[in-house]
């Protein structure tokens, strides 16, 4: 009687016998000992890449016994080039992580989650999809994601199964401001040959603080070499040790400079002349905006005194082609500010100015590798849908492909957005005002969140689906461009911890027949891969064994200046398609949105080595340093924190417009007295990140829920906060 | 029925009622001589009779003890109450400690499983040292009639039943899985509690 | 000599904590426990600052301290130049701990092969292992910007002298930190400020205690009274002497 009728025991003793296995090896202290005694042959190395930030190096897992080991860089990454920062050692410890997730689940009434079946996540996550698209429309429905290998070829098929056209990714808040500047100038964001290089500028960009390796040993490479390195941060940033000059810019303002020593440029005569006539349209219309902007009105706006202007961009225009202002990434003019996206286009024409465009010591346009795709005729393709992507008429100047990812909640609010993917995204706490988006979020009929732990997002979403992290499964052939192109490829280190995940491409799969478009989804992870580097005559084999392989037959072509991706094919110093979108041709002064007064203070952001946006955090190896070393803290000037009687350690009250927050002070002499700067990475709130919550606070609870006007990006650098010392 | 076959069906019972609940497992619970056949089967009393919970706030009660979704979730996972490895050459910073999944227990059910045979039928959505698989391969092995690899295995593979205990009480102290808990646990220590009779098979059975 | 030495060039440093992780990744330590420590150094006023970042591990000595006072013989020098301890041996008297001149030394709970919780001497071993197998220290390998390089003993003392002149005109107090009280060591430093100002001292030396304690009372008394009881009695005799209280460690 007391035998259940089991529903899915797991032992069905068919074949199945005892006697094959010795008394010995059930116990397991002698197992354990025989198992060690082979330990020299269990070593493995498996070449993979890590998921710690978007660099995604390359790197060589070793295994003992099966389990995870340690870590090195992969020598023939172009971004580790054998060397790992510490997430790339730190965050594969993931794997084991307590607080992963590790069944799909629902929300239930109360709030809980429930576990559940695939099956019956993948039916009624279709079934409810399959009803909004008929209520409202595929336009109805987006996904979003910080796009990685798997994730950029399944989820842009899902969605456009769907016949949607709302795919978006995190750049919202990361780098898109600078890219539509730089589209709009020379087509493209190019990378600087830093090693080669002997004038370099750094606007915001930080390699000591948001870290890849390559980057950072082509930099010292750079100083051996005897080039001349400047700063221009309103945080003295701990790439400083290889910085010569520290320019301790007025924050949003950088695009005075860059103006300002556009104009030195063009005044001393000390443009590349040659190039612009050559490559550059619109030349007289920028050298007339310009000619206002001078050294001496560049020093009231952003505190830098004219002569030095005068004296870097001399230098710069005497070291050219050999100068470069880097390109950046979020830094200072990727999101952060109202006139972000005219920085862009100053940076980039500055350099154009320089001619350094496919020259050494510039910036380059690198190779990509040209990876394969499925047979249409054997795997047909989703049509592209019918609609425009929901955004493009209100921001037509923001890179197309990425989208402006903020519109989901918003127009989650109008009743517009009425179902939305989220994956490998942490939006909710990332992208936007946490409060804005959990209300809007909150609005919907369907949210499904595709990750390895229980973000914020998650939180906010219907159902919850686990993949196995980075280090247990395979991902999509990816292709990495640069002066030589790599094709890379993630794969499995060690098995699977959780056997109820499973990774994107599967995910994907089940849930396009769950609603009703399976036809597009026939293929398997292994048909793509086969088909990616199919053109590159190497094969899985050797893909899989070497894990990332440099593509020797396509180089970057240095020294001949490409045609530029730009309606007119030249630079663009006017842009007709800036103004067709009602603002100037050239690029033009545009003060930040909002300032600091009466001892109140900018609230700025940036990146520390050890950790990337938030999903990191909730990594102990990693967190145990912000611990060790109070990293967590808001940063504030020493002479500012006198004047308001704060000492440091001092627990301080941070207040904006949209909240208010607590956390210890560290005084320094390394920041403009403006601003207070605090790490990006905390301020976690899931209560499920056991290791991270409770942890400092998010910048981005401070920043109002609004769009950049040229490129649609959350301006997180537009808060002005009160700084008060809280009584113990 | 002989008496191994009634521990057999003791640990299959038990096997099913750690996982999320259905029909199967109620129906046995339901039963109104459920509770004799147990305490016979199992040798032991049952803690206090009180009511039977209905199938929906059984379901409920798993969830809330049992699912990892809920806060506080108990673990049913072996590595779970182990230190992770006593590989003195593992070198990850928590190799020692305890709370981790994938274990050493985990790596030695999936050999033994691998090696019987059983992994072709084991569900993946399990892991190798879930409570449940650790019970049905102990059942199997009473009905192969493998005494010595059977005391081997729960002396071994459930010893961290008082743990498990703890966490039940520690979290609902009227739930009717810490009473069925508990008497599970005394079954398994009559088999645990005698050295001797341990240390005489592992002697005896050196190959 | 044939021996290695590290030098940590403290202006290359960026603060990036990827030798810490590597270091415990590849020494199998737990996520509060770390062989380097960090402290930073502001000088001067905004906006004419400097900030230097300083990574700080054992200094392996030539003429260790700890190897002297360690009743159990715990502590010993490879062939590499290493200065390692033996955690079998080790009982966790803590007189390395309390007499290393540098505070680098500690003792902390470590697990045993019985993975029961013990006090035990635990430092960096400048990667002994590896070092041997011929494979550079963790952290040195893992280290983008070259602050923390190994090699070849002299081939790295040449290298800090010509750091040190490339560095002279930005930090004209940087020095070599390599004390010749202690016989010189193998992790030497390039500083950018006197040793002061990272907590170290300048004339860091062998007390000469520790000498007689280590070559004359320790072996005669091991054999008399057997180490456990020299244990508690060189307790006595190694506070007395030549503890100077604690040493304060370098946070950030």
């Amino acid at each position: 009687m007391l035998k259940p009728v089991s529903r899915r025991s797991f032992i069905k003793a068919s074949a199945a016998t005892a006697a094959a296995v010795s008394l010995t090896s059930f116990d397991m202290q002698s197992w354990m000992t025989s198992a060690s005694a082979e330990e020299k042959a269990a070593i493995s190395t498996i070449p993979t890449t890590c998921n710690g930030c978007s660099s995604q190096c390359g790197m060589i897992a070793y295994t003992k016994n099966g389990r995870l080991w340690k870590l090195e860089g992969h020598p023939d990454h172009p971004r580790s080039r054998g060397t790992l920062c510490a997430r790339g050692h730190g965050y594969a410890t993931l794997v084991y992580s307590k607080d992963r997730l590790e069944q799909p689940m629902k929300r239930m009434e109360n709030g809980e989650y429930e576990p559940i079946s695939w099956e019956q996540a993948y039916k009624e996550i279709g079934a409810k999809l399959q009803s909004i698209i008929k209520e409202h429309g595929p336009e109805s429905v987006a996904l979003v994601q910080d796009p990685r290998p798997t994730g950029k070829v399944y989820a842009t098929r899902f969605i456009k199964a769907l016949g949607s056209p709302n795919y978006y990714t995190h750049h919202v808040a990361c780098n898109n401001s600078r890219d539509t500047g730089f589209n709009h100038t020379i087509g493209g964001v190019p990378s600087a040959d830093i090693a080669n290089s002997s004038y370099i500028m750094f606007i915001g960009r930080s390699y000591g603080d948001g870290i890849r390796p390559s980057s950072m040993s082509a930099l010292a490479q750079a100083k051996e070499n005897g080039a001349k390195v400047v700063i221009v941060d309103p945080r003295k940033n701990n790439t400083a040790p290889f910085a010569d000059q520290w320019l301790p810019i007025r924050p949003g303002t950088d695009l005075a400079l860059v103006l300002a020593m556009s104009h030195v440029l063009i005044e001393k005569d000390l443009y590349d002349e040659g190039f612009i006539e050559d490559h550059a349209t619109g030349f007289e219309e920028f050298k007339k905006e310009v000619e206002q902007y001078t050294p001496e009105w560049a020093e009231e706006v952003t505190g830098i005194d004219a002569q030095t202007i005068e004296t870097i961009a001399t230098d710069m225009g005497e070291a050219k082609p050999k100068a470069v202002i880097e390109q950046s990434w979020r830094g200072a003019f990727g999101c952060n500010y109202k006139n972000s996206t005219e920085t862009g286009r100053a940076v980039a024409l500055f350099n154009a100015m320089l001619g350094n465009i496919q020259q050494e010591g510039g910036y380059i346009f690198g190779a990509s590798a040209g990876l394969g795709d499925l047979d249409p005729n054997q795997f047909p393709a989703p049509p592209e849908p019918d609609a425009v992507k929901d955004g493009e008429e209100d921001f037509p100047l923001a890179p197309r492909g990425r989208g402006v990812a903020n519109i989901v909640p918003l127009r989650a609010k109008e009743g517009k957005m009425k179902a939305a993917f989220y994956h490998h995204s942490n939006a909710a706490l990332g992208y936007g005002n946490p409060e804005y988006y959990k209300e809007a979020l909150n609005e919907m009929d369907l949210i499904v969140t595709i990750d390895v732990q229980m973000s914020e997002t998650a939180l906010l979403s219907h159902y919850v689906l686990p993949e196995p992290s980075y280090m247990e499964r395979d991902d999509a052939v990816d292709g990495v461009g640069g002066g030589t192109a790599t094709v890379v490829l993630r794969q499995k280190a060690v098995d699977r911890v959780h056997p109820n995940t499973k990774p994107a491409d599967e995910i994907f799969t089940e849930l396009a027949k769950a609603s009703g478009v399976g036809e597009y989804f026939t293929f398997t992870l292994e048909d793509y891969n086969k088909a990616a580097v199919e053109p590159l005559g190497i094969t899985m084999d050797e893909l899989r064994e070497k894990g990332s392989i440099p593509l020797e037959d396509k180089k970057a072509d240095i020294g001949t200046v490409p045609e530029f991706n730009t309606p007119s094919g030249k630079v663009e110093f006017a842009s007709q398609t800036f103004e067709d979108a009602g603002f100037n041709a050239v690029p033009t002064w545009i003060p930040p949105l909002v300032e600091p007064k009466n001892g109140s203070y900018r609230l700025t952001t940036g990146k520390q080595a050890i950790h990337s946006h938030t999903q990191t955090a909730n990594i102990p190896m990693l967190m145990q340093i912000t611990k060790d070393y109070d990293l967590e803290r808001l940063w504030m000037n020493r002479q500012e924190a006198k004047k308001k009687g704060i000492q440091d350690g001092d627990l301080v009250e941070v207040s904006s417009e949209s909240a208010s927050s607590t956390v210890k002070v560290k005084l320094t002499d390394r920041l403009h007295p403006e601003t207070v700067y605090i790490p990006s990475h905390y301020g976690i709130t899931s209560k499920y990140l056991t290791t991270a919550k409770g942890v400092g606070f998010s910048y981005m609870e401070h920043v109002p829920f609004h769009f950049q006007p040229m490129s649609g990006c959350s301006m997180i650098h537009e808060v002005i906060v009160d700084v008060r010392k809280v009584d113990a | 029925m002989p008496d191994h076959m009634k521990q057999r069906d003791l640990l299959l019972f038990y096997a099913e009622l750690y996982k999320p609940p259905g029909d199967a497992v109620y129906e046995v619970i339901s039963h109104p001589d459920f509770r004799s056949e147990l305490e016979q089967a199992s040798g032991a009393a049952l803690n206090d009779g009180g009511e039977l919970p209905c199938l929906t706030s059984l379901k409920e009660e798993f969830r809330s003890l049992f699912s990892r979704s809920s806060q506080n979730g108990i673990s049913l996972i072996e590595s779970f109450y182990k230190p992770w490895t006593t590989d003195q050459t593992a070198a990850l910073p928590f190799a020692q400690s305890k709370g981790m999944m994938m274990g050493d227990p985990a790596w030695h059910m999936r050999y033994l499983l691998e090696e019987t045979g059983l992994n072709s039928s084991y569900d993946p959505m399990f892991y190798p040292d879930h409570v449940s698989v650790i019970l049905e391969l102990a059942a199997f092995l009473l009905e192969e009639q493998e005494t010595d690899k059977f005391t081997l295995l729960v002396s071994q593979h459930l010893n961290w039943l008082d743990d498990l205990v703890e966490a039940i009480r520690k979290q609902n102290k009227d739930s009717f899985y810490l009473k069925l808990t508990e008497l599970l646990n005394k079954f398994v220590n009559t088999f645990t509690n005698h050295d001797q009779s341990f240390d005489r098979i592992k002697e005896g059975s050196v190959c | 000599m044939g021996q290695y030495r590290m030098l940590v060039d403290v202006t290359k440093c960026i603060g990036c904590y990827s030798c810490r992780v590597a270091c415990q990744m590849e020494n199998d330590l737990p996520s509060d426990q770390s062989y380097i420590s960090f402290c930073e150094v502001e000088k001067g006023e905004y906006p004419n600052v400097e900030w230097v970042m300083h990574r700080f591990s054992c200094l392996h000595c030539e003429d260790a301290v700890c190897e002297k006072v360690c009743p159990q013989n715990a502590i010993s020098y490879s062939q590499t130049g290493a200065v390692v301890v033996d955690q079998e041996q080790c009982i966790g008297c803590e007189y390395c701990e309390k007499n290393c001149p540098f505070g680098r030394a500690k003792v902390e709970l470590c697990q045993d092969k019985e993975g029961n919780s013990v006090s035990r001497a635990n430092k960096c071993t400048l990667c002994n292992g590896k070092v041997l197998e011929g494979v550079t220290p963790a952290c040195a390998s893992t280290c983008y910007t070259k602050a923390i390089v190994f090699g070849e003993s002299d081939e790295i003392l040449q290298k800090a002298e010509q750091r040190l002149a490339e560095v002279k005109d930005r930090y004209p107090d940087a020095n070599i930190y390599n004390p010749e009280g202690v016989g010189g060591t193998h992790t030497i430093y390039l500083l950018a400020h006197k040793p002061e100002e990272y907590d170290l001292e300048s004339d860091a030396a062998t007390p000469a205690s520790a000498i007689i304690w280590k070559d004359y009372a320790q072996p005669l008394g091991k054999l008399l009274l057997g180490a456990t009881t020299m244990a508690v009695i060189g307790g006595a005799i190694s506070n007395r002497l030549f503890n100077k209280g604690e040493h304060h460690e370098g946070g950030e």
